[in-house]
């Protein structure tokens, strides 16, 4: 690539663990096993030990040590597990002038590596640390949140290490960091709160501090010594000194401290369930400081203690919002089951719903159908937000702090949605809940400005560490606060609860479907009880009325006669009424028969059929244009035509009556039968679809029963249609309806 | 014409329906030679092993063996099929209607609660079967 970036982020590549060289104020060997034999030595052994370099080579450590020191060596450390791991060991005293070296040994592809530091201050620490290290332990446990915990760890390694500035620097998910807490010389500038690019910690030097916790450099001036010679004879490759804390530090890094003013550096890493959760990072400003094993040792412990303990303090710091949590979970579990399903219970508890978590608004999706509460997206931008989702998300639980990062739609409404928690609770369809957080306009105190960390020199554009240090803020939008760990294990939960709810809710429907199947035939038996077993009695009570009127006619008066015909009278009226109860149920039961039926005869017929009593009222019948073929059942529609006609022409006291059969065209057609008869009050409209509801008197415009209009209506929703009135009292009435069998039909299947 | 000729079998397990049958078949003006069963186990049983009547009433709705499996009997029966039968039921349901025309049956008269009316059905009934028709 020609355009690459340059940035701090170049020396990704620098091969930090080999540098070849290491710190000045001590020594490294590199020895062979068995033998002991010297293999590598720093060139400054002349300087400390007073014994070239070139003649330790190929020597045996014996002819450095004194012979206690070797046997120590060899009967009590080397034989334990050394490998990647630093050891460190007591004094040891070298040379014709006997000077102290702290020792510290480990093994690393093959090879013995033996750090010797001079202690250059007196040990009057030393005995202090381990009586303080107690206390300090159990303060730092009581400590109530994180970061004041990690304000005490920075205040007891200062302690222990007097260095001018301990803070406790912690990473964000993109690896810039941050300086979390922070102990310092009182006339110090305050570095707290301080963020830091990523660039500034290079990606290797990151992985570097998994496997080895510590880095110390005493003088950023002092410069390095090489190692002698720079090829291991045994290995044939550069000295890997990734565990080596003699490590020379790359000289982009010494440039780097430089800039900063800072003269002498301890850092140990803090490491959180395996990943680097931040740096217990220290600055001398004015003079080189060499920090003794044993401090160094109780420091690597304190930082030791935070790694452990860091997920139990951030567990703890969310305790009381998850106890919340908890408690709505229960009481949105106990609405949801309260209610016909999990979705009309939460929307009947708006504000429990929309506050059950830290956010300002909640979107319900289930399949078509959108409900928003609170301050959410639009349901246009819902439904691509699902959309996004569908596609590039397969986990139940899904959180962003940034929704613009997968729906570039919703960008516009990060101000109030900035952040998305998304609960999936269907694999087949999208149903999601979705709760949305706004965004949070925060100001970012950078150390130095962090996009520029480049200079331009006569080569180019050179890759620099950065020289300035000053505050430079930035405003960092688009962004809500980001979602905790124990709100998406709330989710979770909450998504458990409702999918539980919804199998629970599933099993009740299907018993009661099995219900509503026997209550059905229990109806079917009914109807033909009411067919054959009520009739029959009547029948009866009917026939020995007759054959009283009949055969007892002359013991009979005239009163008596009377009565005997109103008993038949009535029973002849029962036997409408129950007859017309059946043709009702008869038409919601059965199975219709369906075929393509020409309207136009079948109106042909039902007026030939209705001939007598058409002429007998003299009732004008106006057709307009000829009616369509639709799809249905004959037999019934044949009864919608004849119910209507027949109504119409006898609800009529003009004169001059007509009745008019048309149909509206239309994506659908609308029939209609109009009259210009009595007419029908608005208040009436719908109660004259009720079963053997009247709106006359019993013998008024002939009678009847009653169950006409009742009969026809469901006729007409059983072929998906719809039947409506448009009346005007005293001036006549329209009936409209449509049919529509193929959307019956699809239904039909599909619940099946 | 002799009464042998007019005999008819009627399958009726309502006492009174069967009383409403005798007072319409008298005001027909002819003498008829009834046999009543009011179960159609016992009539099928009869028909056996007796001489076959001119016309078959049959009710539907039974108790026991019902009018639809008796009338399918007989009318799969070599012998009993040669008889007409008449449906004389309550029930206007028309997939009874459809069966019992699909399964042989000559005839199909509602009993009305109309005493008039069903006479009326019983005199156009048996003017057709005695006074039109060739019988078997």
């Amino acid at each position: 690539m020609n355009n690459e970036k340059i940035d701090l982020t170049n020396c990704d590549r620098e091969p930090i663990h080999i540098p070849g060289s290491i710190q000045p104020h001590g020594v490294v060997l590199a020895i062979a096993e068995p033998s002991l034999k010297i293999l590598q030595v720093s060139e400054n052994a002349a300087e400390l030990f007073g014994c070239a370099a070139a003649d330790l080579l190929d020597e045996t450590l014996e002819k450095l040590l004194a012979p206690e020191d070797v046997e120590y060596l060899k009967s009590q450390i080397l034989p334990k597990n050394l490998e990647a791991s630093p050891r460190y060991l007591p004094t040891f005293r070298i040379g014709s002038e006997k000077r102290e070296f702290e020792v510290i040994v480990h093994r690393y592809e093959g090879l013995l590596i033996l750090e010797l530091e001079e202690n250059s201050i007196s040990s009057a620490v030393p005995l202090e640390i381990y009586a303080s290290l107690k206390s300090t332990l159990s303060q730092l446990e009581e400590a109530s949140n994180v970061k004041e915990f990690c304000r005490r760890a920075a205040e007891e390694v200062r302690a222990f290490t007097n260095f001018d500035r301990v803070m406790i620097y912690r990473f964000a998910g993109d690896a810039s960091g941050e300086v979390f807490a922070e102990s310092k010389r009182d006339d110090l500038e305050a570095f707290l709160g301080m963020h830091y690019p990523a660039a500034d910690i290079p990606q290797q030097a990151r992985a570097l501090y998994i496997k080895s916790w510590l880095r110390f450099k005493v003088d950023n001036e002092a410069a390095p010594v090489a190692l002698v010679p720079q090829i291991n004879p045994q290995t044939g490759k550069p000295l890997d000194m990734s565990y080596a804390v003699l490590r020379s530090m790359s000289p982009v890094h010494t440039e780097y401290l430089r800039n900063m003013g800072v003269r002498s550096t301890m850092s140990i890493s803090i490491i959180k369930d395996g990943e680097l959760w931040g740096l217990v990072a220290c600055h001398h400003y004015a003079a080189p400081r060499y920090v003794a094993h044993d401090a160094r040792m109780a420091c690597e412990l304190l930082a030791h203690f935070l790694s452990l303990q860091m997920s139990a303090k951030e567990a703890m710091e969310d305790g009381e919002y998850t106890l919340r949590l908890n408690t709505r979970h229960a009481e949105l579990v106990e609405i949801m089951l309260e209610s016909e399903d999990f979705a009309q219970g939460l929307m009947k508890e708006e504000s429990r719903f929309l506050n059950w978590i830290d956010a300002d608004g909640v979107a319900l999706v289930t399949g078509d159908e959108i409900n928003l509460l609170g301050k959410t997206p639009n349901a246009e931008i819902v439904r691509k937000i699902t959309g996004c989702l569908t596609e590039q998300v397969a986990d139940e639980i899904f959180a962003t702090d940034n929704l613009a990062d997968i729906c570039a739609d919703a960008a516009d409404c990060k101000e109030y949605a900035a952040g998305l928690l998304a609960m999936r609770l269907s694999i087949y369809a999208p149903t999601y809940l979705l709760w949305f957080r706004p965004e949070i306009s925060q100001r970012v105190n950078w150390a130095g400005e962090p996009t520029k960390l480049t200079e331009s020199s006569e080569f180019g554009e050179r890759l620099t560490p950065r020289k300035s240090f000053d505050l430079w803020v930035e405003q960092v939008g688009g962004k809500s606060a980001p979602w905790k760990n124990c709100e998406l294990e709330a989710s979770a939960n909450l998504r458990r609860s409702i999918m539980e709810i919804v199998v629970r809710k599933a099993e009740a429907l299907a018993k009661l479907n099995a219900e509503l199947e026997h209550s059905n035939i229990e109806l079917d038996s009914f109807a033909y009880i009411a067919s054959h077993d009520l009739k029959e009695p009547l029948r009866g009570i009917h026939n020995f009325s007759h054959f009283l009127i009949e055969g007892y006619a002359d013991k009979l008066e005239a009163d008596g006669q009377e009565k005997l015909q109103t008993l038949m009278r009535l029973t002849q009226r029962m036997e409408s009424l129950i007859e017309s109860l059946l043709q009702y149920s008869r038409i919601g039961r059965t199975q219709l028969t369906v075929s393509e039926v020409n309207l136009n005869n079948l109106l042909g017929e039902t007026l030939e059929m209705m001939q007598t009593r058409i002429s007998e009222t003299d009732v004008e019948i106006r057709l307009g244009k000829n009616l369509p073929t639709v799809s249905g059942d004959e037999v019934l529609l044949r009864e919608v035509f004849t119910n209507l006609i027949t109504n119409a022409v006898k609800y009529n006291d003009k004169p001059k009556r007509w009745v008019e059969v048309g149909f509206v065209e239309g994506e659908m057609p609308t029939f209609f039968v109009r009259d210009n008869g009595i007419g029908i009050p608005e208040k009436n409209y719908e109660s004259i679809f009720r079963i053997f509801k009247r709106l006359h008197g019993r013998e008024a415009f002939g009678g009847g029963v009653g169950a006409g209009l009742t009969i026809t209506k469901k006729i007409v929703e059983r072929h998906g249609g719809q039947i409506r009135i448009e009346s005007v009292p005293q001036e006549g009435t329209t009936f409209y309806f449509t049919l529509n069998m193929e959307a019956q039909t699809g239904k039909s299947a599909n619940e099946a | 014409m002799t009464t042998e000729n007019l005999s008819i079998l009627i399958i009726e397990d309502s006492d009174e329906d069967y009383e409403a049958m005798i007072w319409a078949l008298k005001k027909t003006g002819r003498e008829y030679a009834l046999t009543r069963f009011d179960k159609a186990d016992n009539a099928i049983a009869y028909l056996k092993i007796n001489q076959l009547p001119s016309l078959l009433l049959l009710d539907l709705n039974l108790s026991g063996l019902s009018g639809h499996e008796t009338l399918k009997i007989i009318k799969t029966d070599e012998r009993l099929c040669i008889i007409p039968v008449v449906i004389v039921t309550t029930s206007s349901d028309p997939k009874d209607v459809k069966f019992c025309f699909c399964n042989g049956a000559s005839g199909y008269i509602n009993k009305p609660v109309n005493f008039e009316k069903f006479a009326e059905s019983v005199q156009i009934l048996t003017d057709y079967w005695f006074k039109a028709l060739v019988l078997p």
